[in-house]
């Protein structure tokens, strides 16, 4: 299983992750970094503007393979309060 | 010989010198199982040196840490509190080494012992506040509160301001992913309370860790401190 690294970016500074998680493939990378990201809004008190915010996954060479927002991340997260779309 | 496991420590001298003859040395290796799940109880092991952890299942094949043993304490509670094997594995986290001694060797010894059994059983009191307290810290408090706590407790426990410990690891203590810790660390980095190098995380500024940890840190920390004080002044019935 190929090892990636997802550092994450918040428009200022860089936050490396220097161990890296070994996964199947790409889009369980993926799944990861939005589950990280789902993670870091709701828990983090680091993050005050989640629009500058995001994940980068990387191979082992350091080569940027996708990136995902964080608050991309929001709309595929369970509701926990009121929904806010109108469904009418 | 000097201990620098906080328990066999604290025992009087001559209820040592009745058990030193049954501490076998050993090492403890990165990554070793020193128990399995369900698995009867054959040693105990007093840490002298590195950090073990205790380990839940939560689900499937997910497994997460519930606390951490290191000088102050043992492997192998539920032989103190006359249980045979336990739901959690231990692992080593942080190579170093311990003392250890047949199970049915300790429990004979604590039969025979009131002293040592007292100050075992006190400990057993401190494991039971740690764990409940802990609970209550994970409803209650936040990320950045728990993480300096888990990074204080593994001071204590290692007995030293650098820690090898993963992010990974972390976050399994706290109940975060993974992320959320690396961003975390981060900040405390910026604020110069800790230092960080690949696989290792320095205390730089203990006083302001303390004060960025949640009380739950003293509340175990006092529960831990108080199982070395001073027995009763009266001859101990054996």
């Amino acid at each position: 299983m190929p090892r990636y690294f997802l550092h994450v970016r918040d428009g200022n500074r860089i936050y490396r992750d220097h161990e890296g998680v070994m996964l199947p493939d790409i889009e369980a990378a993926r799944a990861y970094a939005l589950s990280d990201a789902r993670d870091l809004m709701c828990r983090n008190e680091d993050v005050q503007d989640p629009a500058a915010w995001e994940i980068q996954v990387c191979d082992q060479t350091g080569r940027q393979l996708l990136a995902v927002l964080l608050q991309d991340a929001v709309r595929g997260a369970p509701r926990t309060t009121g929904d806010d779309r109108a469904d009418s | 010989m000097e201990f620098r496991n906080r328990l066999l420590a604290a025992l009087p001298p001559e209820e040592r010198q009745l058990l030193q003859p049954q501490l076998d040395p050993v090492a403890l290796r990165s990554r070793q199982v020193l128990h399995f799940k369900r698995v009867p109880i054959e040693q105990v092991y007093f840490v002298e040196e590195g950090l073990v952890s205790v380990l839940a299942d939560t689900g499937g094949t997910e497994v997460t840490e519930v606390w951490l043993i290191g000088r102050e304490g043992l492997v192998g509670l539920p032989v103190i509190l006359g249980g045979i094997a336990t739901p959690h594995r231990r692992v080593v986290q942080v190579k170093g080494h311990a003392f250890r001694i047949a199970a049915q060797d300790l429990r004979r010894a604590m039969e025979e012992r009131l002293l040592l059994r007292r100050l075992l059983l006190r400990y057993a009191q401190a494991v039971l506040i740690q764990a409940s307290q802990a609970g209550a810290c994970a409803n209650r408090h936040t990320l950045h509160q728990r993480l300096a706590r888990w990074l204080l407790s593994a001071q204590y426990r290692l007995g030293r301001d650098s820690l090898p410990l993963t992010h990974a690891l972390l976050a399994r203590l706290v109940g975060a992913r993974r992320a959320s810790i690396t961003v975390a660390l981060g900040a405390l980095e910026t604020a110069e309370i800790t230092g960080q190098r690949r696989g290792e995380i320095t205390i730089l500024d203990r006083d302001r860790l303390e004060q960025a940890a949640c009380n739950c840190h003293h509340i175990i920390r006092t529960a831990y401190e108080s199982i070395a004080l001073e027995e009763p002044a009266r001859t101990p019935d054996r």
